[in-house]
């Protein structure tokens, strides 16, 4: 360690941390679902009113995680999960409070969004990478990620047992309520380095790291790919269900699909965090996206039954988040861990934008052709396109001209 | 292998396995067949 370098906090305390933040952050979302109904009915909303507000949850996530990720790296991760946790549970209060869909859309859709955007992977990773060892990295940012994969496979039963126990204006206040756990969690992510109002010394000005990475054809190509991740996750997420449902499978099948792509997400997760500290991410990113487009391929043309919905979703499973380890670790790689929560923020709004095509040319295709096929090849087609795009990265930290010279060349320009 | 990280495998195993076990109580599924059905009634 460099003699005037901080002391490191301890990898379990950031892992155990961490992991239950991302856990409550990533699982009470997930179930938001599951109160469509219940919501819809008590206000007498309709059900595009519920899907608004969700779906600008969704962009106000993406587009406030990068100013949350600037904010974490200059001001420290603790300053921003304190926020976030305290604004989860504001968002989550308004949300069983609202009596109209402005407030309702303003309170579950903007306020949680912002709320997600500080609670989440960009912020946690942050710590991760400057506070774990590189050797060690990827594999911590797998285990923080299968965490997050986790709180979505165990929330959702929660969730739904909650609102069948005690009513959903109750169950919003429950969670309201473990979401402010954030806020003492985070403590234990007080990086020694920020202490005291501090501030690190960094290499470079954020507008010095935003045009380094967006003239950095590894970045741009990485992130094009987060995008098809977000397609194809989201628009499987989404619309199967319906796809099952035309295809006249049981109701069943399609809780049996969520359930254990819920379950293989979580051992993926891991594995894919844990081999990026063995294998070129890269690679392991294009075997992902490569994986996907067989395993859709294989899909559709084998006879749709139960047993090939299951198969479908295990092996989809493993591939479903996977991609979040080796993409961040990825990051920290090249560029450094000083702007990794801002970099990371960049990708996750990239992976956003795919989210929101997935569902929006799901149901507009759907509407306009009939089936799902179109969509399907999208996503087969978007899966080999992201693969090639993986394969050139270059995983090598960024060589930067000295300080001095990089001012020079700053103010030159 | 330490016995810590048997430990860890064990406790990591068995949420995995009880989580799904919530999935799959009759009760639970039936609720959530609905609550997915529901989205295209």
């Amino acid at each position: 360690m460099a003699p005037n370098s901080p002391p490191k906090l301890s990898l379990f305390q950031v892992l155990a941390c961490g992991a239950l933040i991302v856990t409550l952050s990533m699982g009470v979302r997930h179930g938001f679902g599951l109160w469509l109904q219940p919501i819809t009915q008590a206000q007498g909303w309709t059900r595009e009113n519920f899907a608004f507000a969700m779906g600008i949850q969704n962009l106000a996530w993406g587009i406030a995680g990068i100013g949350a990720g600037m904010l974490a790296d200059r001001f420290g991760a603790f300053k921003v999960l304190v926020g976030g946790g305290a604004l989860y549970a504001l968002g989550l209060v308004g949300m069983a409070l609202s009596t109209n869909t402005l407030v309702f859309t303003l309170t579950s859709g903007v306020v949680i969004g912002l709320a997600q955007s500080g609670t989440t992977y960009a912020v946690i990773y942050g710590v991760i990478g400057r506070q774990v060892d590189p050797a060690k990295r990827s594999w911590a940012m797998g285990t923080a990620a299968a965490a997050g994969a986790f709180g979505q496979f165990l929330m959702v039963p929660v969730e739904g047992f909650l609102i069948a126990s005690m009513g959903w204006q109750q169950a919003l206040l429950v969670l309201a309520a473990a979401t402010l756990l954030i806020g003492p969690l985070a403590l234990g992510l007080r990086e020694p380095g920020f202490a005291g109002g501090a501030t690190p010394v960094r290499e470079q000005t954020v507008a010095q790291a935003l045009r380094e990475a967006m003239r950095y054809p590894s970045f741009i190509l990485l992130v094009a790919g987060y995008f098809v991740c977000g397609f194809q996750v989201v628009f499987i997420g989404v619309h199967m269900p319906s796809f099952l449902k035309d295809k006249g499978l049981s109701p069943e099948v399609a809780s049996y699909a969520l359930a254990l792509i819920g379950l293989f997400n979580v051992v993926g997760t891991y594995i894919a965090g844990a081999l990026g500290q063995k294998l070129a991410k890269r690679k392991i990113l294009a075997f992902i996206y490569f994986a996907r487009s067989v395993v859709i391929t294989v899909f559709l043309w084998a006879p749709l039954s139960p047993m090939s919905v299951y198969l479908f979703s295990a092996v989809m499973g493993l591939l479903w988040l996977s991609t979040v380890p080796p993409t961040s670790a990825t990051v920290a790689q090249i560029f450094g861990v000083s702007h990794l929560s801002m970099l990371g923020g960049i990708a996750f709004f990239n992976h956003q934008l795919g989210s929101f095509m997935g569902v929006w040319l799901g149901g507009y295709l759907y509407d306009h052709t009939g089936s799902y096929d179109l969509v399907w090849y999208i996503a087969i087609a978007l899966g080999v396109v992201a693969a090639g795009l993986n394969l050139p990265v270059r995983e090598a930290p960024i060589v930067r001209k000295p300080m001095g010279a990089a001012l020079a060349t700053g103010q030159a320009a | 292998m330490s016995a810590a990280r048997i430990l860890g495998w064990a406790v990591a195993l068995a949420a995995l396995a009880g989580v799904f076990a919530l999935y799959l109580q009759p009760t639970m599924l039936v609720a959530l067949s609905e609550l997915v059905w529901a989205c295209f009634n």
